[in-house]
């Protein structure tokens, strides 16, 4: 079992007790908490790197802050994009890089992307089984349980049952399509329109598109009118 | 857990290479990253692009190296943090002793400070 | 992307390696000696078992989209007849597939 979420246990209780508004648990208390060895690790590389001209304090925080505005809001972006231009999604779907390109975003030189499209008939799920291979430049940071043990080595073997805990249901006529990405390609799903979102502009259908939904562990709901 | 999966041939499965084993039950709770991860993070990637110290496999190779157990047991980011350690040794940009005194030299400021920190370090490589 | 040309094309019949590997290697355990069909040639891709080791990855590999159906790799898979695992193996890790009665049907 990996233990992704140990170290923040007591402060996730000491978070509910406040009643603190926020999605999530907050960061660790650097000042006062127990310091794990690979944080004294960081800070002991950090240092000497810094110290010998390798990297600076102020690049750090440049890519740190980059990392910060990345989020599943770029990702449900081109997703609405697909959802309103025909010709777009066909791009898209045909050639990621050079259709993620016409809005404006980069994927830069590490991997490719790929975009795969769940229709009535299929159901797409990405996991990556040998590491943790993620979109991060369309999703973001991923979540602790992408990266956990347990998702990785059922997803591929359990996928209905892995879908159902979070609350999809993959209907028994329907295909499952399981994604492992083990090379150079980084999935990201394209989920089908919701019913009921006829009328909504590009932006609003933008907000419909959820970080789950566009790694296939959830799908976005029906509208109500 | 690693509850195997048995097949003839097939050669062996890396500590990495978990698809069909059995975890158990999927923890589905997030938090948001801690300061020293989003910077185990950063400089990873300026690592890459800046100094070319890695590649995506590279990287992937020294994590899978760790062994079950301490694969099986750290966190994401820890792995990172390790590989990094590992490979500014492997591509000689930093050495073993001075990564090691400047660890103690960490872990000392903290404990002066009243912080918890452990006295336990982390195997090479 | 697909103007790449390898030893096999979409809905050709393939196996891939059983091997024994001692170093890094992304042909997933679960999948050696499993059959698929090839539905996409990826493109060209520098090789990772050299990459890991900071070598230049050469000669590059041709990279296959490989479908495999699920019911054939886990003999007690709970699930519809038509679900598949999707997985993107390099040319060298593959075979001609000897008994390619799956033939082009998943596609």
């Amino acid at each position: 079992m990996m233990h992704d979420h140990d170290h923040d246990h007591s402060h996730d209780h000491a978070h509910d007790h406040a009643g603190a508004g926020h999605a999530h648990p907050p960061q660790r208390d650097h000042d006062a908490g127990p310091m794990g060895v690979y944080e004294v690790m960081e800070e002991a590389v950090r240092t000497l790197l810094i110290e010998k001209g390798i990297l600076s304090h102020a690049e750090i925080a440049v890519q740190m802050d980059l990392m910060d505005s990345r989020s599943a809001a770029l990702g449900a972006k081109v997703i609405a994009r697909a959802w309103v231009d025909l010709a777009f999604k066909q791009r898209l779907l045909a050639d990621c890089r050079s259709a993620l390109a016409e809005l404006g975003i980069d994927i830069g030189q590490i991997a490719e992307f790929k975009v795969v499209e769940n229709t009535p008939a299929t159901h797409n799920v990405i996991v990556c089984t040998l590491c943790s291979c993620y979109p991060k430049l369309l999703l973001g940071i991923p979540p602790a349980w992408y990266k956990s043990l347990a998702y990785r080595s059922r997803t591929v073997v359990d996928p209905r049952s892995v879908l159902a805990e979070f609350g999809v249901t993959v209907a028994a006529e329907q295909t499952v399509r399981v994604h492992d990405s083990t090379a150079d390609l980084r999935y990201i799903v394209l989920p089908m329109r919701p019913a009921g979102s006829d009328h909504m502009s590009e932006s609003e259908l933008a907000a419909l598109v959820t970080r789950d939904a566009m790694i296939g562990t959830a799908v976005p709901a029906a509208v109500r009118s | 857990m690693r509850k195997t999966i048995t097949r003839e041939n097939a050669g062996g499965r890396a500590v990495h290479d978990v698809g069909g084993l059995d975890f158990g039950a999927i923890d589905r709770s997030e938090h948001d990253l801690a300061l020293w991860e989003k910077r185990v993070d950063a400089m990873m990637i300026l690592l890459y692009s800046k100094q070319g110290l890695w590649t995506v496999d590279a990287m992937r190779r020294t994590i899978e190296s760790y062994g079950e157990q301490a694969y099986d047991d750290t966190e994401y980011y820890e792995k990172w943090m390790r590989a990094m350690r590992n490979l500014l040794v492997e591509q000689e940009v930093l050495g073993k002793a001075e990564i090691e005194a400047e660890m103690a030299e960490v872990a000392e400021r903290h404990r002066k400070a009243g912080r918890s920190v452990p006295v336990h370090t982390v195997d090479w490589p | 992307m697909s103007a790449v040309m390898g030893r096999y094309k979409p809905g050709d019949a393939v196996r891939v390696d059983d091997r024994a590997v001692a170093g890094h290697c992304r042909a997933p355990w679960y999948l050696r000696g499993q059959e698929g069909v090839v539905v996409e040639v990826l493109g060209n891709f520098r090789d990772p078992e050299r990459l890991a080791y900071l070598r230049p990855g050469l000669p590059r590999q041709i990279l296959y989209k490989v479908r495999f159906e699920q019911a054939s790799i886990w003999p007690n898979y709970i699930g519809a007849s038509s679900d598949a695992l999707e997985a993107d193996i390099t040319e060298n890790w593959l075979h001609a597939s000897d008994t390619a009665k799956r033939g082009a049907q998943a596609l």
